[in-house]
């Protein structure tokens, strides 16, 4: 193999080099944007529990305050 | 245990009016941007001669891009989940007002009902026998000792006669 | 871009680690699958783009490349043209006809008609035009590679397999193009429309059209162009055999990894069998010369017989081969006879998935655990690596092999719909469909393909949530694999070829090093070509390369696996194969590397590849029966539906191991709505998977709230049924239903279940309903009582408290349940109403049938009715209708409480004394009372008043006791005699004593209402003590050492009181509301008032008439013997009732009960006469005088000693009345003449003499 060859071969190689850092390095972006939507989506999901228990507060508290109000306006001793 | 709202990381009101729509705002724009970004780096690496300095400066956006989304997507994720936080305390706090309110109410129907009750009963006297208890202290029995039988002690009973006194 | 300062890449990982420190619960346990809101895939398949950059790679192999990418090209437009064949919809059929040639509007018609078709025809131009194409270049291909020149070159198995796909391709698309009926008719009409329309004028369009309608009238156009195209090439039947070995080789090896693959190669066997079957070259001949094995093929086509063509069309694989020309049954044993049943029994395939399942999990969490536990981040070793490469890849297996055992299972369903005869439970009219989905599967084959699809999902989310972590492992372990093997296995052989002069096999291995071999920087490449023959000193063969998370890119990994293989492929076709220049050794490791390394493009993209692995969206596709209804469906309805089929099982079987599969069923929407959007991109078939979820989810959540329901009545109502009399009932063989748990626990705990993306809150939503049957269960109950008569209050009260303890059974699952107390109150209609329907209509049922109709009976303390008399029975309301969920929960339990509960019907005594006091509350009995004093005084002023009257007519002026002297029948007689006019007077035995008993039952009700609530209010108190400080005396000796004893007591339950605790901890209004309950709980009424006696005072009012009490006595004293006061009135009405009646006739006591009597001595007691008729009572004088003389004669038809008797007997009737109520006559009243002797004072007679003398 003469040694311009190997001059070539050693570029390529080099270039192949790079190729596998640029590679890593896409590897490792890609990786931590998927941990990003992975976070993003156990965020949902927790914020959908949180949000369902305070919507069947609410409610649980709205219909108590209109069953209150019917218990103590209409037709009632008052005294 | 009166609620005292946390002050010390900002409360309720500011987080909904100003934190929550100014992390949307950031994330919205960084969005845009980004597409941009892309855009540039995409043409920028097309035409560019030093097709490594192009790449790097790709590279050193990536990682600002990333960075910075990462972070704005760490603020305003904080500061949702402390409103979440504040709004369920208060929420709590409101049920057990009204619960309060419910209480008051039960204890009123519950006067009510037993005034309505009371109309028709009358007071139960009720002779308090106390319980055959042994007397504290013993007194001692007293010695028999005979008298005679006093015969005309009587006399004066069972009949109108006036008798005179003797 | 703002210069913004070196934002190093260390800073931006960090951030992103960071977001991982904020906390996150989510308690919902996962039973549904992966729940993705945001799904982001990575995929760096470059499918040959970047060929050119790896120049090192052999020139020969990148040309193959480019064409390889090419076909993947042609691939995938060949599955757009299926998509687009599979999903049309004929559209022609709905397209009003021209009828007659000279219909005015015809034109607009045929416009229209060509208007609406014109797109989809060019589809169809330009999917005749590409199958052409596509047969062409295949054609090319496969006589290019038949040159004999290229026979002796390698072919890489890679390339091979895509040609295979390519003949599988277009066995899919002719068999598409040969079901589609539809699009023949819509081109045709497109046609006809477009002739009467002269559009098309020039001939080109006009020849293009008739190549179209050719292509698409004939059946099997595309099998038979090829086929044709093939014959043409000469030893085109040695690469199909190539073909079919090389797919052989990865079916029998399980070299696929999902099911599409695998029926993939089955169809190819099929295909190509059929392609080679012509008259230059036949499969028999092949198989004699070794290419093909055809026994081999047989058992394969036998293990595997119907697999899916595409979506719901089904295709028998060895179908092709009988189609075949030259076909002999007898070379085919084994598949030439179609077997009965599906080859997949998937009921007993379950146990050893389960097995599989369950090892696979325990092996999978404790990998989860080391990398939990374990640190985060920092490179693990190459052997926790490869097991979790391995643990990968078995999962990916595993799991599709269970989905292809699903697929298949459908498939072959659908390729054999049951008929009448083999399912009795089809009917004769069941469509088609029906018949393949509806009644074509048994319970066990349902439970076991639900089982299945759970698992499969479950393991799938496992993995899912796990691709980050395997996906790092996964690169490394490649990247390691990768370079030890190119680096340091291939340095050997690398040395000898270039010392043996080998320069072919070491040009191979030189390229194939520099494609993939990535240099640590200060790792030279030199000392290779160095001729040194020293042995190359041993450091350098064990160095360290160093470990980096990066794949090779796919076609890297590409041009290393075919030059491997050429160096491995024995075909030599004449010239020296490069494998014998190879030494044994090394020859095992490149084959254990491509072995390896066959895995490694579908481990890159993990998560690509697991979706397809569990691709179950084809379960609803149904395109290929909607066609074949021939328009009578446009869609089918959803009972026919297979997803829709399992979760109704599921609902309807009630299998507790069911339950938490539930909504794995319903994801099989999600993902044929998502198949639907990306792959099939067709916006109709989305909206009709909507329109079905739409319908299910209705139907899915009303059942499970009802099954809900059913399954807690049915647990409370267990746990209040009475232990003793369930054995009794099972001793007699009848066993009341025990529900199975049936593990809800979990399903009601979804807060977030996603569902066509949308996020449902199941339990929100089952709360409701819950709410409403709550709500009705307790009205039923209500209105159940209101039918019914005052007996069935008692089994109102078990109703309350059994729909209680339901109600807290329900809410540790559903916190959003609203209190028992406010839905009572609701049920009851005592919200803002101050008086409840119970109340109304206990107080309705005494007024018209409690106190008209029931005798009192003091020994047994018991109203009951007397059955003779026909007593007015009020008419009431009709009892409600209701499943038995609304009642006691099942049919066993309800006959069990009817039973029980009848026991209460004939009688209302202390037990519905005690549920009245219970359920009707103070102001209930307050409004009960205050009625039935109303009652009293109506009675008394209006009937009891006027009968008075008349009888004290009838009755003597006077009235004297006889004397003794007389002898009791003398007594008799004379009262006899005296009463003679009161015992004729007809209305006394009917209306008056029907009058005297109501007001009897009146104040008997009140006396033991009261009873009844003093006994509640002590039961309540006794349950408040303990947290009031009231302390039972404990028993000391000494009286000091009971004083320390209660100190000591008082202090252990100190914090059990619950007002000093709330004092102490609650806020100032808490206290207050708690001081108030306290006080509240401690003064009950029976601590202090009585009622009854209260009572009697207002009854008392009511007798304020001189009637009762007659004009002031004459001797200034009393009345004697004069008849003009009550009592006396009531001495001879009970004359009347003591005089023994015929045993013919009934007797008094029969008919009106005790009542009569308890009226008669209230009046007595309450006018303070009770003293003078004790004393002046003509029945106790006879018997006081009987009793003395003995004598027992005939009185004018009386015999005298049975009236005694009577008479004895209700004197103490009447001594009991008196002391009850002198009782509480005396207690009460300060100013009434009772309260303590009135003691008159009389001056004591003067003697006359001393009268005189004074």
């Amino acid at each position: 193999m003469s040694s311009v060859s190997a001059a070539a071969t050693s570029s390529v190689a080099r270039q192949l080099r790079d190729d596998w850092d640029n590679r890593e390095y896409i590897e490792v972006v890609a990786e931590n944007i998927k941990k990003i939507s992975d976070f993003l989506c156990s965020f949902d999901l927790s914020c959908r529990t949180k949000l369902a228990t305070l919507n069947e507060k609410l409610n649980l508290l709205e219909r108590k305050i209109e069953f209150l109000e019917a218990r103590v306006t209409k037709g009632e001793t008052l005294n | 245990m009166s609620m005292i709202m946390d002050t010390g990381s900002s409360d309720l009101r500011s987080l909904i009016e100003t934190e929550i729509p100014e992390g949307r705002m950031n994330l919205e724009s960084s969005y845009a941007n980004l597409e941009r970004v892309a855009a540039y780096c995409e043409a920028n690496y097309l035409q560019a001669t030093d097709k490594k300095a192009a790449f790097e400066e790709t590279k050193r956006y990536t990682v600002q891009s990333l960075a910075s989304v990462a972070y704005q997507i760490n603020t305003l994720a904080s500061s949702l989940l402390q409103t979440l936080e504040l709004q369920t305390d208060k929420i709590g706090n409101m049920e057990s007002q009204v619960n309060n309110i419910a209480q008051i109410i039960d204890i009123h129907k519950e006067k009510v009902a037993r005034r309505e009750i009371g109309v028709l009963t009358a007071n139960k006297v009720v002779q308090r026998q106390h319980k055959i208890i042994t007397p504290a202290h013993q007194e001692r029995p007293q010695r028999y000792q005979r008298t005679p039988i006093d015969y005309s002690a009587l006399d004066d009973l069972g009949h109108g006669v006036k008798l005179t006194s003797q | 871009m703002a210069a913004s300062e070196a934002v190093t890449f260390r800073d931006a990982i960090g951030n992103v680690e960071v977001l991982y420190e904020i906390p996150l619960p989510d308690s919902q346990p996962c039973i549904e699958a992966q729940p993705l809101p945001l799904l982001c895939r990575v995929n760096l398949d470059t499918n040959f783009e970047d060929k050119n950059a790896y120049v090192t790679g052999i020139s020969k192999y990148m040309e193959e490349a480019t064409r390889h990418g090419e076909f993947n090209e042609m691939l995938k437009d060949g599955f757009q043209h299926a998509v687009h064949m599979y999903t049309w919809r004929c559209c022609s059929r709905a397209v009003p006809m021209a009828k007659s040639n000279d219909q005015p509007n015809r034109v607009e018609i045929n416009e229209k008609v060509v208007e609406v078709l014109n797109p989809e025809v060019a589809k169809l131009l330009h999917f005749m035009y590409f199958a052409n194409k596509a047969i062409s270049r295949f054609c090319d291909e496969i006589k290019r590679l038949c040159h004999p020149e290229k026979r002796k070159d390698f072919v890489s198995e890679a390339y091979l397999l895509t040609l295979g796909k390519f003949i599988n391709m277009f066995a899919v698309l002719d068999e598409l193009k040969n079901m589609k009926a539809s699009i023949k008719n819509d081109f045709s009409t497109f046609r006809r429309a477009a002739q009467f329309l002269q559009v098309m004028s020039d001939t080109q369009t006009i020849h293009e059209m008739q190549n179209l309608s050719m292509f698409l009238a004939t059946q099997n156009k595309i099998k038979e162009t090829l086929r044709a195209e093939l014959q043409k090439i000469e030893g085109y039947e040695e690469i199909l055999a190539d073909v079919i070995n090389i797919c052989m080789f990865l079916f029998e090896s399980q070299m696929y990894i999902t099911p599409s693959d695998k029926h993939m190669l089955v169809k190819v066997f099929g295909f190509a069998l059929y392609l080679m079957d012509g008259d230059t070259a036949n499969v028999a001949k092949l198989d004699q010369k070794k290419r093909i094995h055809i026994v081999k093929l047989d058992k394969i086509f036998k293990t595997l017989e119907v697999v899916p063509l595409f979506g719901d069309m089904q295709i028998q694989p060895f179908s092709f081969v009988k189609k075949s020309p030259h076909y002999e049954p007898s070379k085919w044993p084994l598949s030439h006879t179609e077997s009965e049943r599906c080859h997949v029994t998937i009921f007993d395939r379950v146990r050893r998935i389960r097995e599989d399942h369950t090892d696979y999990i325990t092996h999978l969490s404790r990998i989860h655990n080391e990398l939990a536990v374990y640190e985060k981040e920092g490179p693990r070793s190459d052997a926790e690596n490869r097991e979790i490469t391995e643990l990968a890849l078995r999962g990916l297996q595993l799991l599709c092999s269970w989905t292809s055992d699903v697929v298949e299972t459908v498939s072959w369903k659908l390729l054999h719909p049951t008929d009448p005869r083999t399912n009795s439970d089809c009917p004769e009219t069941a469509e088609e469909y029906e018949r393949a989905t509806k009644y074509n599967y048994s319970s066990d084959e349902k439970s076991a393909l639900i089982e299945v699809i759970s698992m499969i999902k479950g393991l799938q989310m496992l993995l899912g949530k796990k691709d980050i972590e395997f996906g790092t492992a996964i690169r490394r372990h490649v990247y390691a694999e990768l370079q030890d093997f190119v680096q340091l296995a291939l340095r050997e052989p690398l040395r000898k070829a270039f010392k043996n002069k080998k320069d072919l096999l070491g040009g191979i291995i030189q390229s194939i090093r520099d494609t993939c071999m990535d240099q640590a920087p200060g790792y030279g490449n030199q000392e290779i070509h160095s001729k040194s023959k020293k042995k190359d000193h041993g450091s350098a063969g064990d160095v360290r390369i160093a470990r980096r998370p990066v794949a090779p890119s796919s076609t890297q990994l590409y041009m290393v696996r075919t030059m491997l293989e050429s160096l491995l492929s024995d075909r030599s076709g004449g010239r020296k194969t490069l494998r014998k220049e190879l030494e044994g050794q090394y020859l095992v490791q490149i084959e254990n590397f491509l072995r390896m390394s066959y895995f490694w493009p579908a481990l890159l993209h993990f998560s690509d590849t697991l979706a397809e692995c569990c691709e179950l969206s084809q379960l609803w596709f149904r395109e290929f029966y909607l066609e074949m209804t021939m328009g009578r469906r446009i869609q089918f309805p959803i009972d026919m539906s297979l997803p829709w089929i399992l979760t109704d099982y599921i609902l309807t079987s009630k299998d507790p191991s069911l339950t938490e599969c539930l909504l794995y069923q319903l994801d099989l929407y999600n993902d044929a709505g998502n198949y639907s959007l990306t792959k099939f991109r067709k916006q109709f078939l989305y909206d009709e998977v909507e329109a079905e979820v739409n319908l299910c989810f209705d139907q899915f959540v009303f059942k499970l709230s009802d099954s809900v329901l059913a399954y807690f009545k049915q647990l409370s109502s267990s746990m209040f049924l009475d232990k003793r009399f369930r054995c009794e009932c099972s001793n007699l063989g009848l066993n009341i239903t025990t529900p199975v748990c049936m593990r809800y626990k979990t399903l009601l705990k979804q807060r977030h279940v996603q569902l066509l993306g949308r996020s449902i809150d199941l339990n929100r939503l089952v709360t409701q309903r819950i709410n409403i049957a709550l709500l009705k269960t307790l009205d039923v109950a209500i209105s159940r009582f209101e039918a019914d008569d005052l007996t069935a209050i008692v089994e109102l009260d078990g109703l309350v408290e059994a729909n209680k303890l339901c109600h807290k059974l329900m809410s540790e699952h559903l916190p959003g349940l609203t209190d028992f107390k406010d839905l009572w109150q609701e049920a009851n209609h005592n919200v803002s109403a101050p008086y409840g329907r119970v109340t109304l209509h206990v107080f309705w049922e005494l007024n018209y049938d409690f106190l008209p109709n029931y005798c009192y009976n003091a020994s047994t303390n018991r109203f009951v009715k007397y059955k003779g008399q026909s007593n007015q029975v009020p008419q009431r309301d009709k009892p409600p209708q209701a499943a038995f969920a609304y009642f006691w929960g099942s049919k066993s339990l309800n006959a069990a409480y009817s039973n029980i509960y009848s026991l209460y019907g004939g009688f209302v005594g202390t037990p519905h004394f005690r549920c009245i006091s219970r359920l009707l509350g103070y102001q209930g009995i307050a409004v009960v009372l205050e009625e039935l004093i109303k009652v009293a005084k109506t009675l008394i002023n209006n009937p009891i008043m006027n009968y008075s009257r008349n009888i004290l007519q009838l009755m003597p002026k006077v009235c004297k006791l006889p004397r003794y002297d007389y002898g009791s029948p003398g007594v008799l007689s004379y009262y006899e005699a005296h009463l003679k006019d009161v015992v004729a007077y007809g209305d006394l035995r009917t209306d008056m004593f029907q009058a005297f008993r109501e007001l009897g039952n009146a104040v008997l009700f009140c006396l033991l209402l009261e009873q009844a609530l003093g006994q509640e209010e002590v039961t309540d108190l006794l349950h408040a003590a303990p947290f009031q400080n009231i302390i039972p005396r404990p028993f000391a000796k000494k009286p000091e050492e009971a004083e320390s004893k209660i100190k000591r007591l008082e202090q252990k339950y100190s914090r059990l009181q619950v007002a000093q605790m709330i004092e102490k901890l609650g806020n100032v209004k808490q206290a207050a509301i708690a001081r108030e309950g306290d006080l509240l709980t401690k003064e009950r009424l029976c601590c202090g008032l009585s009622l009854f006696e209260m009572i009697l005072m207002r009854i008392r009012e009511a007798l304020d008439d001189p009637l009762w009490t007659g004009p002031n006595p004459n001797n200034g004293v009393m009345w004697v013997d004069e008849c003009v006061e009550f009592h006396r009135l009531w001495s001879a009405v009970q004359f009347v009732f003591c005089t023994p009646v015929q045993p013919t006739h009934i007797a008094v006591e029969q008919i009106y009960g005790e009542g009569l009597n308890w009226a008669g001595c209230t009046m007595v007691a309450l006018l303070g006469q009770h003293k003078r008729f004790e004393a002046l009572d003509f029945c106790y004088h006879i018997m006081r005088v009987q009793r003395v003389d003995g004598k027992d004669e005939m009185v004018h038809g009386i015999q005298l000693s049975k009236m005694v008797e009577r008479i004895r007997r209700f004197q103490m009737l009447n001594n009991q009345i008196f002391s009850v109520l002198c009782k509480h006559l005396r207690s009460g009243e300060p100013d009434g003449q009772a309260n303590f002797e009135h003691v008159r004072c009389f001056a004591p007679p003067v003697h006359q003499a001393l009268a005189r003398g004074k």
